[in-house]
């Protein structure tokens, strides 16, 4: 704080010098304050990210094995095939998948559509798989296209 | 009281002002000043500690999920190191459920709960961490559980799908701790059950 100063009346002007100091003061915690709100902010966001991203796609990917294993994409069968994701998938995740279908000859046979697609600008996690159908040769070849999200 | 005078001249005009009284203008513009000033400090340091809280929290979920996911990764896509681990359990390096990848065994699976759980806990790996794995059926029904009964205020569970005999089963993993922040500079996390 500064000493007390005289203007030409001898009167003192030491306030108008503490209210300089005061609003410097004010000012400086301010800044910091909203860079403290800032990383925050910026904390959160990071975090959820990350692990929504990875267990979604590890999830993902689970759920499409198991299909494959289990022979349910084999059948081509978009009911059914729909009805195995909704049975395994937690509850608060959402999956759409598009099934694109080859003949041995490489010629697109068929596409398959399962569930609905994400609502734009919905951030998803996506991925494909390829598989082979058929009775007792190879028919087809497949790919399976999907993507999951969190409801 | 006697007044301590302060004079100055001016021109011809000698002004005297009690050294008192200005004292007392500048400790109110000063305890002003001081008060906005520490009142200001008081809400950053506060902030502060709460940003620091919040980190250190952070940091302890990302490490419990971290753990979490390379456990469930190891349980579901390998098969253990020895991957014969089943014939000397207590001896092994890690522990997989598998025998090719998401095809859960349950030679692996009655292995592993036969284990002591600290044996258990140290051969998943899941460091300072508790534990609990279940097996479910793909609507929910418990098979088999092992481990500790998840208790802790921090908890991260996850969920990954495989098969077992031709079904789609669950594995369900949650690790936990009663987390209590190294950082307690305020009272109010201090036995807050946070």
């Amino acid at each position: 704080m500064r000493g007390a100063d005289y203007d030409q009346n001898g009167e003192t002007i030491m306030k108008n010098g503490g209210m300089i100091f005061t609003m410097d003061a004010i000012m400086a915690i301010v800044v910091v304050f909203l860079a403290i709100i800032a990383a925050q902010t910026q904390m959160r966001v990071a975090e959820l990210n990350y692990w929504d991203s990875m267990y979604s796609q590890k999830l993902a990917n689970d759920v499409i094995a198991a299909l494959d294993e289990q022979g349910v994409l084999a059948t081509l069968d978009a009911a059914a095939i729909e009805s195995n994701i909704t049975n395994v998938l937690p509850d608060n995740y959402e999956m759409w998948a598009e099934i694109e279908s080859y003949t041995t000859d490489l010629v697109v046979n068929r596409t398959i559509a399962i569930g609905q697609e994400p609502d734009a600008g919905k951030p998803v996690v996506s991925g494909q798989r390829m598989f082979v159908s058929g009775s007792d040769y190879i028919d087809y070849y497949n790919i399976i296209r999907f993507k999951v999200w969190l409801d | 009281m006697l007044d301590i005078l302060d004079c100055r001249r001016f021109g011809k005009t000698l002004d005297c002002r009690s050294k008192t009284a200005k004292g007392q203008i500048f400790s109110t513009d000063l305890m002003f000043a001081a008060s906005v000033f520490l009142i200001l400090l008081a809400f950053v340091w506060y902030s502060w500690d709460d940003m620091q809280y919040d980190i250190n929290r952070k940091l302890e979920l990302s490490d419990m999920q971290n753990y979490a996911l390379s456990i469930s990764d190891a349980l579901v896509m390998t098969s253990g190191s020895p991957h014969n681990w089943t014939l000397d359990a207590e001896n092994a390096q890690s522990i997989g459920l598998v025998t090719l990848p998401r095809q859960i065994s349950q030679d692996r699976l009655d292995a592993l709960v036969a284990l002591p759980y600290d044996a258990q806990r140290e051969k998943l790996g899941s460091g300072r961490f508790d534990f609990w794995l279940a097996i479910k059926t793909a609507n929910g029904a418990v098979l088999s559980s092992t481990g500790s009964t998840p208790a802790g205020n921090m908890q991260v569970g996850l969920e990954r799908i495989v098969v077992q005999d031709g079904e789609e089963r669950i594995v369900n993993i949650v690790l936990w701790e009663d987390y209590k922040s190294s950082f307690v500079s305020k009272g109010m996390y201090a036995g807050s059950g946070l």
